[in-house]
């Protein structure tokens, strides 16, 4: 499973009003400056029917924490 | 003094606080708990010890979305009686350790974190290289009874 260089910390389960997202939340550590390291926040997906889970990389992305829609490149996930 | 790493906050009448706590070392592989009475705090710390007398690295925390249980995961070290990762469950005002309910027997993972879905838990660890990357992760995923 890829996680972007990053170490597993936290999920965050979001329940919205048309869906539930779960965030994984990643240290993305930096050894030269362990200080200054930074958290890496993404989509997961899964699926329960082959037991495989996947984080979704997007440069950018934002989360409508009511509805728990994300959006990414102008595309509306569901 | 410890070193305090991977903080967890939990919120049940009076905010929780659990923690990873150490030395510079990584030698003494204790559990850190402190309390206060508004999520801003200021918090006040009770004690770091041994959950049920063993190690503790890299502290994750889980509450179970469909009954509100909350689990303290750890690893038990590098050493060579370590290497587990535990599963604790905690008694109701989430201020003790109550007992392991899973244990990963040699699984030498850390960072261990469970994500729940409806139908399944999914435990996520990572393999130890220290800060550095690595290209494997473990998912070992758990379709619940």
């Amino acid at each position: 499973m890829r996680t972007f260089n990053s170490q597993s910390g936290f999920t965050l389960r979001i329940e919205g009003t048309k869906k539930t997202t779960h965030l994984y939340i990643g240290d993305q550590w930096d050894s030269n400056s362990v200080w200054d390291s930074r958290y890496i926040w993404l989509p997961v997906r899964t699926d329960e029917s082959k037991k495989t889970l996947e984080l979704e990389w997007h440069d950018v992305y934002d989360l409508n924490v009511y509805a728990c829609f994300y959006f990414y490149r102008g595309i509306h996930t569901n | 003094m410890y070193a305090l790493r991977f903080p967890r906050l939990l919120h049940p009448l009076i905010e929780q606080m659990w923690w990873h706590a150490d030395n510079s070392t990584y030698g003494l592989l204790l559990q850190g708990h402190a309390v206060s009475s508004k999520i801003e705090g200021p918090y006040t710390f009770v004690d770091a010890t041994a959950p049920l007398g063993n190690w503790s690295q890299d502290f994750g925390l889980f509450t179970d979305y469909k009954d509100g249980r909350s689990y303290a995961l750890y690893s038990n070290g590098d050493s060579r009686d370590g290497r587990d990762v535990y599963l604790t469950s905690m008694n109701s005002n989430l201020t003790a350790l109550d007992k392991v309910v899973h244990r990963f027997p040699k699984f030498d993972l850390e960072a261990p974190t469970i994500m729940q879905t409806e139908k399944s838990y999914w435990a996520l660890m990572s393999h130890k290289t220290g800060y550095r990357p690595n290209s494997k992760r473990s998912i070992l995923p758990c379709v619940a009874a």
